[in-house]
């Protein structure tokens, strides 16, 4: 499991690429140079601006009324941020290692919440619908909200599910939590 | 598991990210406190002129100098570069998933074989709605990439056990092991 070609493998199939906002900025400033070229170019030439020449575009950046200027530099600085921590994070997917032999595999958090929900519901004896999980990183938090009048031992819920982690052999693995919200009223 | 060079895109947002930042931030400056702006402006420009060579004002075109130039060859690398760093994104598909020449004659898997096989592996299972077989180079070997889509509760170990029994047997017929990455995913 700990090839070159492995490592990879996994490390590329548990993060983002960046590709959707690398390619959407670089077409967007792509277009902008080429407008810009040309609006130089044409202005050596001595001939009219295709919009508004360089030097005008700055004067006009300059003189905007102050309101614009900060909303318009505000949503520069906001847009910049968004791009600065994708460029930093870790970029992490939902997604983990399933361990084992001869292949190799990732499972996505999706999957072990429906699976969770279902070996819950079956544990706790209430229906599908009166649970959710939600799986983040390191834990897996089940909410049971039973009928009225339903008793739902919630350690014996989480240790039917820490078996199933167990089983599933995740990596990371799952911390599971189980909280039994008061029952709902019947309407 | 495609060939996009990540790194490429991390450093093209934090450069972006940055200059967007400065842009923001200065545009928006000019709003709040134009004179201090607009000073620190005249002062960059002053820094510039200063530091500028000679013959960077120098018109070897009249009405066009070297700055102005120099300005265009760079906007025209950025754009190479970006245009670059766009076709740079996906790609490294593979075709097949072996080529074999060094037995007698020339062995060639295509993606088909192992869908297929892989299919015939899964159809008893009524978990699994969808298998998927892709090809990739990743670093000059041909990895199989099986994208499985999961029904609700699907439990991961069994799905991956059933893929790994099917690979094994492939592994038989072809006397070579063939890098095989699977994804399950909710489908």
């Amino acid at each position: 499991m700990t090839t070159p070609v492995a490592q990879r493998i996994i490390r590329r199939e548990t993060h983002r690429s960046r590709s959707i906002p690398a390619s959407l900025s670089a077409v967007v400033v792509i277009v902008v140079l080429v407008w810009l070229a040309t609006e130089i170019v044409l202005q050596l030439m001595g001939r009219s601006p295709l919009l508004v020449s360089v030097p005008s575009l700055f004067d006009w950046g300059v003189q905007m009324h102050p309101w614009w200027q900060m909303l318009a530099g505000g949503l520069f600085a906001i847009l910049g941020l968004m791009m600065l921590i994708a460029s930093l994070a870790p970029g992490r997917r939902a997604r983990r290692v399933l361990s084992g032999d001869r292949i190799w595999a990732v499972v996505s958090d999706d999957v072990i919440a429906d699976l969770l929900a279902k070996r819950a519901a079956l544990a706790g004896s209430v229906s599908p619908e009166d649970v959710r999980v939600r799986v983040s990183r390191r834990h897996a938090l089940v909410e049971i909200t039973p009928a009225l009048g339903q008793v739902v031992d919630p350690e014996a819920v989480t240790r039917r599910l820490d078996d199933t982690v167990t089983d599933a052999h995740l990596d990371p693995t799952l911390q599971v939590r189980t909280r039994v919200q008061p029952a709902r009223k019947v309407s | 598991m495609r060939s996009t060079s990540r790194i490429a895109n991390r450093l093209w947002l934090l450069l972006a990210g940055l200059l967007l930042i400065l842009g923001g931030v200065l545009l928006a400056m000019l709003g709040l406190y134009p004179e201090l702006a607009l000073r620190w402006l005249g002062e960059a420009q002053q820094w510039g002129l200063g530091h500028a060579p000679e013959w960077w004002y120098a018109e070897p075109w009249p009405g066009a100098s070297w700055a102005t130039l120099i300005g265009l060859a760079l906007v025209a690398v950025v754009i190479l570069l970006l245009l670059v760093l766009l076709w740079k994104q996906g790609g490294g598909k593979a075709r097949l998933v072996l080529r074999d020449s060094s037995s007698v004659g020339e062995l060639n898997i295509a993606t088909a074989v192992v869908q297929d096989l892989l299919e015939d592996a899964l159809r008893s299972r009524p978990e699994v709605s969808a298998v998927r077989v892709r090809a990739y180079t990743v670093k000059r070997q041909e990895v199989v990439q099986v994208s499985v889509g999961c029904r609700r509760a699907a439990a991961p170990q069994q799905i991956r056990a059933a893929v790994t029994r099917a690979v094994e047997s492939l592994d038989q017929v072809l006397g070579a092991e063939l890098p095989v990455f699977v994804e399950l995913n909710r489908g």
